[in-house]
């Protein structure tokens, strides 16, 4: 773990809160990216990104120094992304989308200004993503975000998920499977899936 | 001939697949054109996810969360790691003892040899030679395993209590995948869970007993905090998981999962038996 990290570590666990902000600072985008990936919307990403970090700072007394932070709030965010899922898809009034009616999507890196015809493909394709991610349970979906998308090994997936190995290894599968179906060719006979890897690849 | 089915397929796009069963497939894809193209739809499901842009955490974002957060942030006070403190309470002990053993061994050397008597029938040299193998463990000098310690270094006085105990591990992990799947799960309890929650909850209590017994704060917390859950779960079935008290109970659930997983955390780090996870590289660049 980086030096100035564990005198964050020291100075906050000594009654200095300010402090914490340097940690937060260095691994909100990672978290807020496998939040935003799990959650599929910003403002649950929000949410659940900063319960990570809240419930992280009550238990920092007891954090061994030797371990990284990095990875230890990480994984706090994947437990808060999946209980969020879990709570949301039991709670069938809770609806993410925007007062501006915008599909709930997060902020998007751009290295340039996007034409209004790519940003319109961006946001169809972001909407069809999003649709297919709909039909996977919480679990398929964490499961899923956690070893494609996030390229975490099986092992680190079945502990965030609390299921054995095979079970974490079946969720991917049965995600994967889901989702091809779901992208299966449409009426107009395209591919969904192609026509999705086509707008990324023209990006 | 080999038959694969959707999910080697996706294993092997995922890269999840043995050496030798990856090498069968590409053989088997070069031959077979529907299987050909049904990995090419999977990989092209796949592609169409893999490339997502990543959300960017601009200064006005940063604002934004560190305003949420700070005001709900307590003034944290240390509180010494528990295993640091029982090695310190544990280690005053011994080095109290091993001057006490000192003392002796001393008046005793000085009155035995000039006589050359033996004590209880041991010669005193070899009293001797014990009390300064005994120190050399405890000062961590020795680098053979001791008979005092059974490994080599200091004397471990007050090993770990979960790492050492693997009744109260599996115990702890029992517990864990049962409230993992109540976690997961609708409605009513399935009549096998409620069994499981039965008897966690008795052997729950001898745990906590034990922990409290041993000064082991921070384990018995965790596991008073368990019994709460589980005396909850055992007594009142959820018959509905949209009722006021069944989400209280999840959020219950929610908090006792993360306080079993940090405490297995810790331990497994303790045994250094976990490697680290893997992070994405942009964590990876930044973080460590």
């Amino acid at each position: 773990m980086a030096k100035d990290e564990q005198d964050a570590i020291g100075r906050v666990v000594a009654g200095d809160r300010d402090a914490y902000r340097v940690l937060m600072e260095r691994h909100l985008p990672a978290v807020l990216r496998l939040t935003t990936r799990i959650t599929g919307n910003s403002v649950d990403a929000e949410e659940a990104a900063q319960d990570a970090f809240l419930r992280a700072y009550r238990k920092l007394p007891e954090f061994r120094r030797e371990a990284a932070f990095g990875t230890w709030v990480y994984r706090i965010a994947m437990n808060c992304a999946l209980d969020l899922v879990e709570r949301r898809s039991r709670d069938l009034n809770w609806n993410a989308v925007p007062m501006d009616g915008e599909p709930g999507v997060a902020p998007v890196a751009e290295s340039h200004r996007a034409s209004p015809e790519r940003e319109l493909l961006d946001r169809e394709a972001q909407t069809l993503r999003e649709e297919a991610m709909q039909i996977l349970t919480p679990m398929e979906r964490t499961a899923f975000v956690l070893r494609h998308m996030e390229d975490q090994p099986i092992p680190v997936i079945s502990a965030a998920l609390g299921v054995p190995e095979n079970s974490a290894r079946q969720a991917v599968f049965r995600a994967v499977g889901k989702l091809r179906r779901q992208l299966k060719p449409s009426r107009d006979g395209r591919f969904a899936a192609g026509a999705l890897v086509q707008a990324q690849e023209s990006r | 001939m080999t038959t694969f089915t959707e999910d080697d397929l996706i294993a092997y796009h995922l890269g999840e697949l043995s050496w030798l069963r990856r090498r069968q497939l590409r053989s088997a894809l070069e031959k077979d054109a529907a299987l050909a193209a049904e990995s090419e739809a999977i990989a092209e499901t796949l592609r169409a996810f893999g490339a997502e842009p990543a959300p960017v955490v601009d200064e006005a974002m940063l604002e934004r969360t560190w305003q949420r957060v700070r005001p709900t942030l307590e003034v944290l006070s240390p509180v010494p790691h528990r295993a640091r403190t029982l090695w310190m309470v544990g280690g005053g002990s011994a080095l109290a003892g091993a001057t006490a053993v000192v003392v002796l061994v001393l008046t005793f050397a000085q009155r035995v040899p000039s006589q050359q008597e033996a004590v209880n029938g041991e010669p005193a040299g070899s009293i001797a030679a014990r009390a300064h193998d005994l120190l050399a463990e405890l000062q961590g000098k020795s680098k053979v395993a001791g008979a005092n310690n059974n490994q080599a270094g200091s004397v471990m006085v007050l090993p770990d209590a979960v790492a050492e105990d693997p009744s109260l591990a599996a115990h702890l992990d029992m517990a864990e995948r049962v409230l993992t799947e109540v976690s997961h799960s609708d409605g009513r309890l399935q009549p096998e869970t409620q069994d499981q929650v039965h008897r966690l909850l008795l052997e729950n209590a001898m745990y906590y007993q034990s922990a409290e017994t041993r000064g082991d704060m921070s384990t018995a917390a965790v596991i008073d905090d368990l019994g709460r859950v589980l005396t909850s779960l055992d007594a009142e079935p959820r018959a509905s998981a949209h009722d006021e008290d069944s989400f209280r109970l999840q959020m219950k659930v929610g908090d006792v999962l993360l306080d079993l997983r940090i405490l297995d955390h810790d331990t497994k780090k303790q045994g250094n038996d976990v490697k680290p996870a893997k992070l994405p590289a942009s964590t990876k660049e930044t973080s460590f």
